[in-house]
């Protein structure tokens, strides 16, 4: 069973999922039961400790949600709250998202877009986009670990100037690396023919299996349920 | 430039811009802890993505370029959930497109134009807070956010106010082009990169 893998149209169905049907039919169990789905395939798919983290981290926002905001109050509650009730509502879609993007490869991606009629020239800026921003993070956090080194920080004194000193130091080293990057991406991907205007072959053309079948089916399941629940009333969850 | 098509080039570099301001968007959602600077998010975003947006638009000079952007962009809010930010991203980024290109790319004040334009119909977002007010708010209660954060938002969607966040919201995004016209006049045209 080792070679089961999702299509990556399932993928992009899962995100659209998590994040229309959520928002549009929102319950709690909908949220959970989506949670522990997508992280089960991710256990699944990629054994990673990362999976395993996210699943702990939700459930001790809803423990916090029933069982600690009902004791607070006051701008401590507005806090907290806040924080934990919309990064809760978030998770479904940002789990799909991360199992979209750490079990795919770019070129499963592209196959994927280009057989759902998505045109080259919003597949290839999107699959650029999604590999490129881990790659802004760590830039990122070495900026700010040399911003530290020099003792450039936020000060009272001063406070317009030095924030937009501080813009100014993330700023320049981040548009130089993304000048010479798209320089050397664009040099390796020219001479890899990504301007040949014939139709393109892939390596792996993804096609739906039973796996996608079980999930689709189980979406479905979950929809009608929260369907009947909404409008019908009646104890199914 | 007579080639007017993008290429490969081009698509990659939008990319990579692209990538940049996304994760500027990201930095800017620390505004959302409390409800008053709830309501001025795309005004911190459009402050901080100012640069890149610049870049884009100065780099790839064809149509087509900002779009791409708006497309990415609003995907991206769509899946956190603003699905109303999607379509008047879109318009924004066509809209902005256009100016562009019929200023020449290289017109500094028309781009910036064009940028104040699309952080303000960022705002668009916010449409179902603002025309379906209770039951928006009905449904955030239910999410289980508490009733003071509730009664914030309820305050704030009130037509003034409506306008008082486009005209910050522009505010933000001119002070953002200026910073990014110091920032690469100091730096970047000086290193032969712009």
């Amino acid at each position: 069973m080792g070679h089961l893998t999702l299509d990556v149209r399932t993928k992009l169905i899962l995100i659209l999922y998590a994040s229309v049907v959520v928002f549009a039919f929102y319950s709690i169990w909908m949220e959970t039961a989506l949670v522990v789905m997508i992280g089960g395939i991710q256990l699944y798919l990629k054994k990673s400790a990362g999976s395993l983290r996210l699943i702990i981290i939700y459930t001790a926002f809803l423990l916090v949600q029933v069982f600690l905001l009902p004791e607070l109050s006051g701008t401590v509650l507005t806090m907290i709250s806040f924080f934990v009730v919309s990064a809760r509502r978030l998770f479904p879609c940002a789990m799909a998202g991360i199992l979209l993007i750490n079990t795919t490869t770019v070129s499963e991606l592209t196959a994927g877009l280009g057989k759902l009629g998505v045109p080259r020239q919003i597949i290839i800026p999107l699959a650029v986009t999604l590999r490129y921003i881990p790659a802004v993070k760590e830039e990122f956090s070495h900026i700010k670990d040399a911003a530290k080194l020099r003792k450039i920080k936020i000060r009272k004194k001063n406070f317009i100037k030095s924030i937009s000193q501080r813009m100014e130091c993330y700023y320049v080293p981040l548009l130089v690396s993304a000048s010479q990057i798209s320089e050397e991406l664009s040099a390796s991907a020219i001479t890899r023919g990504i301007e040949n205007p014939c139709k393109k072959t892939f390596l792996y053309s993804g096609h739906f299996g039973l796996a996608d079948g079980i999930v689709i089916a189980i979406l479905i399941f979950l929809l009608a349920g929260i369907i009947k629940l909404k409008y019908f009333g009646g104890g199914f969850f | 430039m007579k080639n007017t098509k993008l290429n490969g080039k081009d698509l990659i570099t939008t990319g990579i811009y692209t990538a940049l301001y996304i994760v500027a968007l990201f930095v800017a959602s620390v505004a959302n802890i409390t409800p008053f600077t709830f309501m001025f998010y795309p005004a911190v975003a459009s402050l901080l993505g100012a640069v890149f947006f610049i870049m884009l638009a100065t780099k790839v000079q064809k149509f087509g370029a900002v779009i791409i952007w708006g497309v990415i962009v609003g995907l991206l809010f769509m899946v956190l959930g603003m699905a109303m930010a999607l379509p008047f991203i879109v318009l924004g980024a066509v809209i902005a497109q256009v100016i562009i290109t019929k200023t020449g790319y290289t017109n500094f004040k028309m781009t910036s134009f064009a940028y104040m334009l699309v952080s303000v119909l960022y705002i668009g977002g916010y449409t179902q807070l603002f025309v379906t007010t209770e039951s928006y708010l009905k449904e955030a209660l239910k999410r289980g956010l508490p009733q003071e954060f509730i009664d914030g938002l309820n305050g704030y969607a009130t037509l003034p106010f409506l306008l008082v966040m486009i005209v910050v919201s522009a505010i933000f995004a001119l002070l953002g082009c200026l910073l990014a016209k110091k920032i690469l006049k100091k730096h970047l045209a000086k290193a032969g990169i712009l």
